[in-house]
């Protein structure tokens, strides 16, 4: 399997099909990233974002990673979007203005998914670059590294940030009204393998 | 600061969210896949791709492939998966395709799969055919799709939203219940019923979505910050309180969901109204909601909804089917062939009716044209009864509206499209040919009445196969014989099986039979399916009405069979009904009959009859009140008799099946009074619907005199009968099978009031007559036999009580086989014959098979089995085999006493038998304990077969503990009287005891030890037959 670069470094030279493989390789984390803040625009704004990266493809230095790189346009995309739209910072709830409804699984994971839109609430109240650390360690699994180059801060600063991210999640969810157990659980849901694992 | 809770500081936040640490989170990932995202379906994900590769590299998009569907729109969000159109190249049309994501609860994915595929096998018209059901697995996971019909057009809620007059919307709601009814019948449970999920289609039906997926649904309510207890699915607003609590959905919870629904509909808004979850919750459990106070719908028909809307879902309706049809009946949706006044007959052009072809299109059809409506009046007229006339009044219009209203929807039928896909038509015009058949079959049979067949008349005419049915055009699609020479063949099948029909309603059973026999020969050169399952169910109702219960059930067990491989549900659900009653009642195996009642329901939802729904009730009434469950068969009947009200039914002769087996169960669990009064207002109906002198009438008041001997109203009783003979006798002469059966009835009352010769004489006659009237083996016959046997056996003559006995076994078992419960009363009247002859070995065989069967049929404590038990003991006491027949008396006494108390005539018999035998064994003051216990109710009767014997035995046991009291000369006064009474038969036992008052006079020792002797052993009895 042809790393990132390879892949690049194809497209680059002409190769179509090696971009539409990379392309198709990242495209649904993309996808996902923007669906959790801006569920109506996410089709979009991931367009934009690869079409941002085949205008700069061409300039793109050594990377060392391409995922963080493209993450980075989505956020730059993503933060566009909150200034055009009049948002400072977007507080939706988690299902969002446009609700996708929620396709679910029957029983045994319904509770899962109750648990799952209170954390996604609880996240809205975030900081953007504090909830883009969550997601993107617990969710998208990127290195610590990487999310720092996301969000543009040094690397060592992330573990602190995730502490503090985590603590002002305890604190959106006690407010909610949980419960101490109910707290412990829905913060188990920022655990967990990626997708395709 | 208070003392007790501690406030959180933001310090102790801080610490415990430090005890979690980075590595503890990591280390504990929980097993669930993608908590983070609402996972996309391949398809969302597909597309989406093909978006932006097509954007990114400037090309078309490519096509989005679900296995060979090709997607095109994406269509919207159910609850529980996502809707797109798409083509399917193999069949040339669009569908619908539902995806449903994959789960790690592959249970609950295999019941969706399952249910599907039953839904897939529904083609009902009013639920979205679902086509197919896929998998699919892309990187993500595997999953589920269903492949639905493509509905284009507004959802029911879009389409009430522009004000509709409510009885559209009535009747498009109940269209889609009929969906949520079809799917019940195959076992599967919407559970998110609501205006949503049905769409109405181009052509105007509305068409319920969504089946069984409920599990997947996962709406929470709108607004509600609230944490919800438990998980609840589906749209609450529609839910049932038990859904909201917790429980799962059910057809209960449907209808309640289709309940909301239809109040909606009809009232405009919604029937409960809360501001959070919690507070809708509490305000459907506290009950339906009140009237609307400016409706235009009528209030019945809401008031059927709030039975639906009911908390309790043991109080709603039992099916959907019960409320939709009560709904229809309502709002009259349904059009009844009213009697109307008297009218012009019918003049029209010449008719096909002569060479019995069914008539085209291009000709004008005349059911009843003035010629044959001449010929029937004569007919019936010129039978010269003073009710001929009348009975022509009655039935003269009737028969011209129906060829009215026939005329008309053939014209309708045949002015329709003929290619109509779904088979309207030729459903319409397949029935109209069969009211034609019928129809001429009638007009035929009636143009040559007699006196006799005139009787039933109004029988016939309620035979004649309801239109409504055919302006319906429901039931299984019509298969056409190929060729028009088969065609024609066909019918003439068909034509002799009318006639037959009509023959045995008129009570013309060999003419019938012969008929029929005909239609059988005619139809063994044809291929056609069909036709085996509509000759059988005749032969069954032929083998039926002559009383061949075996023969009736192999034909309707067989019409059965023929009928459902031919998707003939009207008969099939005729025949399973029959046959549950004629196993059931008849054949008295009411478990195995429960198979085909349970048959029967499914199959009526097939059929959409609501006319079959009361018939149904009707049959498993009487079969719950053989089993029984006497409580299940009240509600039953009473059930039926509401439909047939509603139906406006209130006279037929299923209404008064129906009547009578209320009255049977209202006398079984002792309420006499209601009973009577039923019966009574039954006498009412028909005295005023068909006048005084008719056989419906008569047949009332003699099932009125019967209920009034059970209820032991002697003096009515007999009135009644009497009333009934007099009638019967007027309008059909003294020879009619039910005059035979009135006149043993009436035998019984007579006896019962102690006139034993004019009681002997109404039993033979009456036997007489039934052997007269009916063929050889017919069970009335036996049932006679055994009246005569009974007053033979109470004068006395044993041995023509046995010979009597023994006829009516050999009848009894060739009806109904070895182990039928009347066989068991045939011989344990025998074995009692028989001991009185004394042939106690004889006896003993016959008691003892008696007992077995009595023993699995009514149990070992039942009275009857009591009694039979007692009886048997008699025999063995004779044999000398004392123990045995002690141990086996008391048991019978211990029993039957607890069964019926000391007042029962049965108790006597056997306290009389023990005390007997106590005294002989020596224990004369228990003796004259349990007789006396049993004396007062005694004392009184009219009846001396009981209080004489008791009298003696009285006075013989009190003389052993006492001589010196008087008590026991009253004793003996009293017997003595009591034998007088007796006549030339008692006067034996006369002499017996009057030398036994001497002796005891003399305080002789011989008066102490004095035994009445036993029928001595025979020598000369009966040959055994094995019993069995």
């Amino acid at each position: 399997m042809a790393s990132d670069a390879e892949l690049l470094g194809a497209w680059r030279r002409g190769d179509e099909v090696a971009g539409s493989a990379l392309a198709r390789r990242h495209f649904e984390s993309i996808l996902q990233f923007f669906r959790t803040k801006a569920p109506a625009f996410a089709e979009d704004l991931t367009q934009e974002t690869f079409l941002q990266l085949l205008r700069a493809r061409d300039q793109i230095d050594a990377l060392a990673s391409f995922r963080a790189y493209l993450f980075g346009i989505a956020r730059h995309r993503l933060l566009h979007h909150f200034r055009d739209s009049g948002r400072a910072h977007d507080k939706l709830a988690a299902r969002g203005a446009e609700p996708e409804p929620g396709i679910t699984s029957p029983s045994g994971n319904a509770r899962r998914d109750e648990r799952r839109e209170r954390l996604l609430a609880a996240m809205s109240h975030l900081e953007l670059d504090l909830r883009l650390a969550i997601e993107l360690t617990y969710w998208h699994g990127l290195s610590t590294a990487e999310v720092a180059a996301v969000i543009e801060v040094p690397a060592g600063t992330i573990k602190s940030r995730l502490r503090r991210a985590r603590e002002q999640l305890r604190e959106q969810l006690h407010s909610q009204g949980l419960t101490q157990q109910d707290t412990d659980t829905t913060m188990l849901q920022l655990v967990r393998p990626i997708a395709g694992d | 600061m208070e003392t007790g809770r501690p406030q959180r500081s933001a310090e102790d936040s801080r610490q415990r969210v430090a005890t979690l640490s980075d590595e503890a989170l990591t280390a504990s990932v929980d097993d669930v896949r993608q908590a983070g995202f609402a996972p996309l379906d391949p398809v969302q994900r597909q597309r989406a791709w093909a978006r932006l590769e097509a954007r990114l590299f400037e090309r078309t998009k490519t096509q989005v492939l679900l296995d060979r569907f090709v997607v095109l729109d994406y269509l919207g969000a159910g609850g529980q998966g996502r809707v797109y159109s798409a083509f399917d190249p193999r069949l040339d049309r669009k569908v619908a395709i539902k995806l449903l994501l994959p789960s790690t609860d592959l249970e609950a994915m295999s019941r969706v799969i399952r249910e599907a595929r039953t839904m897939a096998s529904v083609a009902d018209p009013n639920v979205a055919t679902l086509f197919d059901v896929g998998r699919f697995e892309d990187d993500n996971g595997k999953g589920v799709f269903l492949v639905l019909e493509l509905i284009e057009g507004p959802t029911l809620g879009e389409w009430l939203a522009q004000r509709r007059p409510w009885r559209a919307a009535l009747a498009q709601v109940i269209a889609a219940g009929r969906g949520l009814a079809g799917a019940h019948a195959v076992g599967v449970v919407h559970g998110d019923f609501k205006p949503q999920n049905i769409m109405i289609a181009k052509d105007g039906r509305p068409r319920v979505l969504d089946f069984g997926l409920s599990i997947f649904r996962r709406d929470m309510p709108a607004g509600d910050d609230e944490r919800t207890h438990g998980f609840v699915r589906g749209t609450p607003a529609y839910l049932a309180p038990e859904q909201l609590a917790g429980g799962g959905a059910s057809p209960a919870s449907d209808q309640y969901a289709f309940c909301v629904t239809l109040w909606e509909a009809l009232v405009g808004t919604r029937p409960f109204s809360a501001k959070d979850f919690r507070e809708l919750a509490v305000a459907k459990r506290a009950g339906p909601p009140a009237m609307p106070r400016d409706s235009h719908v009528p209030l019945r028909i809401l008031e059927l909804c709030r039975r639906g809307l009911d908390p309790d879902p043991r109080r709603r309706f039992s099916t959907m089917t019960d409320l939709l049809t009560a709904l229809e009946a309502a709002s009259s949706v349904h059009r009844r062939v009213a009697a109307i006044a008297l009218g012009a007959g019918f003049a029209a052009a010449m008719l096909a009716w002569l060479q019995h072809t069914p008539a085209a299109c291009d000709e004008s059809a005349n059911l009843f044209a003035p010629e044959r409506r001449a010929a029937v009046e004569a007919a019936v007229v010129t039978t010269a009864t003073p009710e001929a006339r009348v009975t022509w009044d009655r039935i003269g219009p009737q028969l011209d509206e129906y060829a009215r209203a026939w005329t008309d929807l053939h014209a309708q039928a045949c002015a329709s499209e003929p290619e109509r896909s779904d088979g309207i038509r030729d459903r319409r015009m397949g029935c109209l040919r069969r009211a034609e058949r019928a129809m001429r079959s009638t007009v035929d049979v009636l143009a040559n009445a007699d006196a006799q067949l005139v009787l039933y008349a109004d029988d016939l005419v309620e035979e004649l196969p309801s239109l409504d049915a055919c302006e319906r055009a429901e039931g299984a699609a019509v298969v056409a014989p190929p060729d028009p020479m088969q065609a024609a063949a066909v019918e003439a099948v068909r034509s002799q099986r009318a006639l037959a029909t009509t023959l045995r309603v008129g009570s013309e059973l060999d003419r019938a039979a012969a008929a029929l026999a005909e239609a059988q020969r005619l139809a063994s050169g044809i291929d056609y399916p069909p036709l085996a399952g509509e000759i059988a169910l005749e032969q069954g109702a032929i083998a039926d009405a002559q009383g061949r219960y075996v023969d009736a059930a192999t034909a309707w067990s067989h019409a059965l069979d023929s009928a459902t491989s031919a998707g003939q549900w009207a008969e099939a659900s005729e025949a399973s009904r029959r046959l549950a009653f004629v196993v059931g009642v008849r054949l008295a195996e009411p478990d195995r009959a429960m198979v085909y009642a349970e048959i029967a329901r499914g199959l009526i939802l097939r059929t959409r009859d609501p006319a079959a729904e009361p018939k149904l009730l009707s049959t498993q009434c009487a079969l719950q009140l053989q089993r029984g469950t006497l409580s299940e068969a009240r509600e039953s009947c009473e059930r039926a008799l509401a439909l047939f009200e509603e139906q406006q039914e209130n006279d037929t002769s299923d209404t008064i099946d129906a009547r009578a087996a209320l009255g049977m169960v209202l006398v079984v669990q002792g309420e006499l009074t209601f009973a009577v009064e039923l019966l009574e207002s039954l006498v009412d109906d028909f005295d005023r619907r068909f006048g005084k002198r008719h056989i419906r009438t008569a047949n009332a008041h003699a099932m009125l005199g019967e209920t009034l001997r059970r209820a032991n109203d002697l003096d009515a009783a007999e009135a009644e009968i009497r009333e009934a003979l007099a009638t019967l006798t007027e309008i059909a002469g003294p020879v009619h099978p039910l005059a035979g059966q009135w006149r043993s009835n009436l035998g019984a009352v007579l006896s019962a009031r102690g006139r034993r010769e004019a009681a002997m004489i109404e039993f033979r006659e009456g036997l007489a007559i039934i052997e007269q009237t009916l063929p050889a083996n017919h069970p009335h016959i036996a049932v006679a036999r055994m009246n005569v046997g009974h007053a033979l056996h109470a004068d006395a003559k044993a041995r023509e009580a046995a010979l009597e006995f023994g006829g009516a076994l050999v009848g009894m078992q060739s009806s109904f086989g070895p182990q039928h419960p009347l066989v068991a009363h045939a011989r344990h009247n025998l074995g009692a014959s028989l001991i009185d002859m004394g042939c106690y070995r004889a006896a003993e065989v016959h008691l003892r098979d008696s007992l077995a069967i009595r023993e699995r049929v009514f149990g070992p404590a039942a009275v009857e089995t009591a009694f039979t038990r007692h009886t048997l003991a008699l025999s063995l006491n004779g044999q000398g085999r004392r123990e045995e027949a002690r141990a086996a008396v008391e048991r019978g006494w211990t029993d039957l006493d607890a069964l019926l108390g000391p007042d029962d005539p049965q108790v006597a018999v056997v306290t009389l038998a023990l005390g007997v035998m106590m005294r002989e064994d020596g224990d004369a003051a228990g003796s004259v304990q349990r007789l006396e216990r049993v004396w007062p109710a005694q004392a009184d009767r009219e009846d001396p077969n009981t209080r004489a014997p008791i009298a003696y035995a009285l006075a013989l046991a009190s003389f052993r503990v006492d001589p010196s009291a008087p008590t026991w000369r009253d004793f003996a006064e009293r017997a003595r009287a009591g034998y007088r009474e007796f006549g030339a038969r008692g006067s034996e036992r006369l002499r017996e005891l009057e030398a036994w008052i001497e002796a005891a006079e003399k305080r002789s020792p011989a008066a102490s030890t004095w035994r009445v002797p036993l029928p001595p052993a025979s020598a000369d009895c009966p040959a055994l037959e094995v019993a069995g």
